[in-house]
């Protein structure tokens, strides 16, 4: 029969872990070498364990250290890896967290600290072992089992406690892509993304829009607002670095590739991605092209939009920019927009929009590796210098003079 | 044997008619019925196409071989058109081609001249012996008959009709043998003549020659030798004016070619064909997309390009990593191989021709600069606003401690935290110290530069007005035409002047920038392919210090050498190209400051707004579209609004790249009223510490020029209509929202002239029609024969007058005209090869009959003799 309940020991000697870690990462060895001498982390009382204060200072001492200051990344990466990333001294740690929600903050940086911690935290469904070995392990075992539900409890506890600006980015980031897969219960996210998602003054809720698909597609929820949300949003994809759109394209192929979605939701959407195309950067036009190929493929109706049987004719263009995805008159308009393309300054985006003129070839572009910026400038760099045309300056004469420096 | 023999009677021959011959006619009768009358009508003789060939082509033949005719083939003599003096020139040319090469150059052997005849007398400069009448006559060992006589000899004996007196006083016919007679006793009365004449030459010249070598010996010739030559009278020269001078110089120069002189109308118009050419090819390299031999090269090519250069050494002698490998550094690990087919030249390598210890000093100055470099780049971090300050110090003062060797006087980026007295290129504007020479012209012949500190010297000696004389007789005294190796040189002189350009901005001298980009301009006209790759390595250093990783979200500011190398770019290559070496990575990595550079001030809300308006003229002429030129425009109209909810600027995950401190979301908004600065506002005066305009006043002045960008975007972008609504109508939102109640009357007045513009624009180019692919069906059709009513059918022959109503019934019948009559002509000629054959074979046997005939008659009067031969030797006496 394995216990359960786990209880620390007060810490007998932080101070010296701490400083210690204030020492630097080349005391981080001495500090794990003092955690493998000893030989007993773990006593059993009955059905209660507890945890000896060899491993309490050790956690006692890197609350002390966050405490004290902003712990760069870097820092805390390292420490993980010497430390948390065995299975005992993850469990203790998590579970130390759950007992003491608030031990890692601080007074400047609120709980920025926490959330570099928690973020590079290994995942708890990967195979770690314990670093130390004593009789009382057998009967307390480190499972996967037991790693989740902690790291899972710990997680969420702090979710709702709130994120500092900051960290809001790669915390989400985490969430979406690899924390949300570990939780035994998913949904219980749901009221988190939710309320991210619908957060007013930000359009960054965009991204927590992938955790919602996720939460739609494993546990039955119900978003109904979710494609007007995507719909709202979509504009604001190139304020943010375009390397974070150029990820989230990925997923939203895959939200538009549904058979499901009506075709208005569609339209709307595909000359909302059209008009982004007409400010977004290289990096994200070429990821975007290909998506809005695979919803002409996937929804027949909508290639009405690229070329109609009877051309209507119309005062101005019918679809209205800032009207919800109902109102927008999307189903009567063209895509004009992508006339602006065929003369992009790069030739790469050019060849990618071809389909836009010629009849789509109903293979669906699964290609969503981005024209990376460093690419497009090797691209450019190798051609030679052979033979290499120069200003000539006769007709610079003729033309009036650019003066570029000048404002 | 009293045999009398009667003559056989023959019988007549009666010719045997061979039955297979007989050509038969069968007569159709009405008499009775099937009843066939076959008659023999004969067999068939020669028809009359025969005997019109022996009339025609027989008598041709008869006469071939047998009859001919005299035909003149000397030159020219049969023409009626041509006169004599042509015909005569013609045997000439004609005679030349016959000549014999050897006589080509008409060489004179001089070997032959012995000791004896040291010298040759001349008269007027001929010598003596050419002269006709001093000729010294040859001894004639065969003589030969004058042409008159045998000519006389040979055709002239015809008239033989008159009668003569002999010595016998007999009158008879003039008979040949006298007429030999007579021509060989005349003849050898003229050779006696001749003889005669040519004997006394001899003797005379003989009796001159010794009475010659007797004055010789006297030494009298000395004397007259060594007479001045003054006393003489002066020869009258061959005067040779200017025209025979060149006349004679192009005789030889065959390069030259004469041109006709041009009025300066003609000129004028020749310089516009000229710049229409080349604006034609400019348009041309816009349009083309010939990105097929630049950069989709086949992958065996590349990977035989890579095998080929093999390996690169990277290290240098002293362990060291060389310097242009740091500038690869910060790229991210690729597949490509950047400019595989190229050097990457080192940008700051200040190497010379490997001359001595100045080459070695160089080196080792590359090796300090080097490392400083490599330094400076292992110790990168995020911030590296910081870090790049201080390698660019750092380089610069390894420069100098190694430059100080050389004790050449050293300039610094950054003059004010120097100590030294270098000639900073800020000074050299005004004449500030005593060294400037103002008395001094600049002088004639440069030293080619070896280092860059020589070249910075030289050019901070002048004035900037000077700079283009003293370029100009640089490139004069070392011209690439002038001696190998300049051309080189030129490209190393071009990178120097690139650097010390690079150093001007960093000093922010803008004032001297367009003076060196017309020094550049002139370096870079003789070696364009090593001022490409230079300017391609200065992107890939100006690159590797802005450091635009894959993941960055801002950069810091772009400083104003950045600005200053597109400037550079822009003017010395085409901007307009579709694709270009240069242009193109350049074009790619302003994009990349533009995105990037950070915004936390208003200065360097500047910095965009400049980097917007050089994006925007550099795509002034190809029209290309660039979305993010689109954004940044919308980043700066959102700045010069007040925000309000649901703008972008306070979503704090937006536009990472901009501060949201010290109010510079509203950086461009104006908030107390202000006059605008009436000057063109230097854009280096953004990067100035201290700047001269307040802050307010640099807003109003960005503001204008903000809407002066609009302007300018809007009237490239004119050529998108369909998309002109969707790209604009953002802009014109946010142009509508600016609050222009501060703006003075003229930023005012641009405001409403650009939104109005905007507006009606938007409304002029409003899509009208939906999109229609042009989709071409082939459609095939069934082939539709429209029916033929005929009035008179007969049922019984359907096919009557068909061959009326055939359309092209003409055209057959003249195919099937012409099928006969080749036939026809066909068979002609195989009767006529036929006829011909006939003919030479009867010609054969006739010869043939007749040889056999002559032969038999000769045997017969052999036999006689034999037999008679035979009687007289049996005959017994």
């Amino acid at each position: 029969m394995s216990i359960e309940k786990l209880s620390f020991d007060s810490a007998t000697d932080a101070n010296t872990i701490k400083e210690l870690l204030d020492g630097g990462e080349e005391n981080l060895s001495k500090v794990r070498e003092l955690v493998t001498k000893s030989t007993k982390p773990l006593r059993i009382v009955g059905t209660k364990a507890f945890v000896t204060p060899v491993i309490t200072n050790v956690l006692e001492g890197v609350v002390a250290f966050s405490k004290q200051s902003k712990v760069p990344e870097a820092c805390a990466r390292a420490i993980i890896s010497l430390l948390f990333k065995n299975a005992d001294l993850y469990v203790f740690f998590f579970t130390y967290l759950e007992l003491h929600p608030e031990a890692l903050d601080n007074a400047n940086a609120t709980t920025e600290n926490l959330w570099k911690f928690l973020i590079n935290m290994p995942s708890p469904k990967e195979h770690l072992y314990p670093l130390l070995y004593c009789k009382e392990y057998e009967k307390f075992e480190f499972t996967e089992s037991r790693r989740c539900a902690v790291f899972e409890k710990v997680w969420l506890k702090q979710l709702y406690r709130g994120i500092p600006q900051s960290m809001v980015v790669p915390v989400l980031r985490k969430l979406t892509s690899s924390v949300m897969a570990d939780f035994k219960e998913p949904e219980m996210l749901g009221d988190f993304l939710t309320a991210f998602i619908e957060r007013p003054g930000t359009n960054y809720g965009i991204f927590a829009l992938e955790g919602m698909a996720r939460l739609m597609l494993t546990r039955n929820f119900a978003y109904p607002h979710f494609f007007d949300t995507l719909y709202a949003k979509l504009p604001a994809l190139v304020t943010f670095p375009s390397f974070e759109a150029v990820e989230f394209v990925g997923n939203f192929d895959s939200y538009m590739s549904s058979t499901h979605i009506p075709a208005y939701i569609v339209a709307g959407v595909v000359k909302r991605v059209s008009r982004i195309c007409l400010t977004a950067s290289v990096d994200l036009i070429s990821v975007l092209l290909p998506s809005l190929r695979n919803m002409f493929i996937n929804h027949q109706v909508v290639q009405e939009l690229l070329h109609r049987e009877q051309p209507a004719s119309h005062e101005s263009d019918p679809y209205d920019e800032t009207a919800s995805l109902k109102d927008c008159r999307a189903m009567e308009s063209s895509l004009w927009e992508l006339s602006a393309l065929f003369r992009h300054w790069n030739t790469d985006i050019v060849s990618k929009v071809g389909w836009a003129d010629s009849k789509i070839h109903p293979i669906s572009d699964t290609n969503f590796k981005p024209l990376a910026t460093q690419d497009v400038f090797n691209r450019a760099y190798k051609r030679k210098t052979e033979n290499i045309a120069i200003a000539d300056p006769r007709l610079l004469a003729a033309a009036e003079p650019k003066k570029w420096a000048l404002l | 044997m009293g045999k009398n023999k009667k003559p056989r009677e023959r019988k007549a021959k009666v010719e045997k008619t061979n039955p297979f011959e007989l050509k038969y006619n069968v007569q159709r009768t009405t008499s009775a019925k099937g009843r066939r009358n076959v008659v023999a009508v004969g067999k068939p003789k020669a028809s009359v196409a025969m005997e019109k060939r022996a009339k025609t082509i027989g008598v041709e033949v008869k006469r071939q071989g047998i009859v001919n005719a005299i035909r003149d083939g000397r030159v020219g003599e049969r023409s009626k058109h041509l006169s004599e003096e042509a015909k005569a020139s013609m045997r000439y040319v004609e005679a030349r081609r016959a000549a014999p090469k050897r006589f080509k150059f008409n060489l004179e052997d001089n070997d032959a001249a012995g000791d004896e005849e040291d010298f040759t007398l001349t008269h007027k400069g001929e010598s003596i012996t050419k002269v006709k009448r001093y000729e010294k006559p040859e001894v004639d060992s065969d003589p030969e008959l004058d042409s008159n006589v045998v000519a006389l000899a040979n055709f002239g004996g015809g008239n033989l009709g008159f009668k003569m007196t002999d010595e016998d006083g007999q009158r008879r016919q003039f008979s040949r043998k006298d007429l030999l007679h007579e021509v060989i006793s005349k003849s050898k009365d003229a050779k006696m003549i001749k003889q005669m004449a040519r004997d006394d030459l001899v003797t005379a010249a003989e009796t001159l020659d010794e009475k010659f070598k007797l004055f010789k010996a006297s030494g009298e010739l000395a004397k007259l030798a060594s007479l001045p030559v003054t006393k003489f009278p002066p020869v009258p020269e061959n005067h040779c004016d200017d025209y025979d001078e060149i006349y004679n110089t192009l005789i030889f120069d065959t390069t030259r070619k004469a041109m006709p002189t041009l009025s300066e109308k003609e000129k004028a118009e020749r310089e516009a064909a000229k710049l229409r050419e080349l604006e034609a090819e400019r348009q041309k390299r816009m349009e083309s997309d010939s990105e097929s031999d630049g950069g989709d090269e086949p992958k065996s090519k590349k990977k035989k390009k890579a095998n080929k250069d093999g390996f690169n050494v990277v290290y240098d002698e002293e362990g060291n990593i060389k310097g242009d490998i740091d500038a690869m550094k910060i790229k991210a690990p690729t597949d490509d191989h950047i400019g595989a087919d190229e050097e990457v030249d080192d940008f700051y390598a200040d190497d010379s021709d490997a001359e001595g210890d100045e080459a070695e000093d160089d080196e080792a100055e590359d090796g300090v600069d080097e490392d400083s470099e490599v330094e400076a780049e292992d110790g990168e971090s995020e911030d590296a606003s910081d870090d790049d300050e201080e390698e660019v110090d750092d380089d610069d003062d390894e420069e100098a401690e190694s430059e100080e060797e050389e004790s050449a006087p050293v300039d610094a980026p950054l003059p004010a935290m120097k100590t030294r007295d270098p000639p900073a290129p800020t000074t050299s504007k005004t004449p500030t110290k005593g060294k400037l020479l103002e008395d001094t012209s600049v002088p004639f012949v440069f030293d080619m530069p070896k280092t860059y500190a020589d070249f910075r010297n030289l050019y901070t000696e002048y004035f900037v007005d000077q700079w283009p004389t003293v370029t100009d007789r640089l490139i004069k005294c070392h011209h690439p035409s002038l001696a190998e190796g300049n051309k080189r040189r030129m490209g190393k002189l071009f990178r120097f002047g690139l650097r010390f350009y690079d150093n001007l901005a960093k000093s922010l001298a803008a004032a001297q920038l367009s003076p060196m980009i017309e020094v550049l301009r002139k370096f870079q006209a003789l070696n364009i392919e090593a001022s490409a790759s230079v300017a391609r390595s200065l992107l890939l250093h100006k690159r590797a210090q802005f450091k635009p990783a894959p993941k960055a979200i801002a950069r810091p500011t772009a400083t104003f050498d950045i600005i200053a190398f597109f400037a550079a770019i822009g003017e010395l290559f085409p901007t307009s190209d579709r694709v270009h070496a240069v242009t193109t990575p350049t074009f790619v990595f302003a994009l990349e400051v533009l995105r990037l550079s950070q915004i936390n001030s208003v200065q360097s809300v500047g910095v965009t707004l400049l980097m917007a308006r050089i994006v925007a003229k550099w795509i002034q002429e190809s029209q290309k579209f660039v979305p993010e030129l689109i954004n940044a425009i919308r980043i700066l109209l959102e700045l010069s609004v007040e925000t309000k909810p649901g703008d972008y600027l306070l979503d704090p995950f937006a536009y990472r790249h901009i501060s949201r401190k010290n109010g510079v979301p509203n950086a461009l908004v104006v908030k107390s009223k202000e006059t605008l600065p009436e000057a063109v506002v230097d854009s280096a005066e953004l990067f100035k510490p201290e700047p001269a305009l307040s802050d307010a006043a640099l807003k109003l002045h960005l503001l204008r020029s903000l809407f002066g960008l609009i302007d300018l975007t809007v009237a490239v972008y004119e050529r998108l209509p369909l998309a002109f609504g969707a790209i604009f109508a953002p802009h014109l939102i946010l142009l509508q929202r600016i609050d222009a109640s501060n703006y003075p009357a003229e930023l005012k007045s641009l405001l409403t002239a650009v939104t109005e513009k905007l507006q009606s624009k938007t409304t002029e180019f409003a899509p009208r029609e939906d999109r229609q692919r042009k989709v071409i069906h082939k459609v095939k059709c069934i082939k539709m024969v429209d029916p033929v009513f005929e009035n008179d059918f007969d049922a019984t022959n359907p096919l009557r007058g068909q061959r009326r109503l055939d359309p092209e019934a003409e055209t057959n019948k003249l195919r099937k005209m012409v099928r006969k009559e080749k036939r026809g002509a066909m068979k002609e000629l195989r009767l006529d090869a036929k006829f011909l054959a006939l003919e030479q074979q009867q010609r054969d046997s006739r010869i043939r009959n007749e040889r056999k005939e002559k032969t038999n008659q000769i045997l017969h009067s052999l036999q006689v003799q034999e037999s008679d031969y035979k009687k007289r030797k049996l005959k017994k006496f």
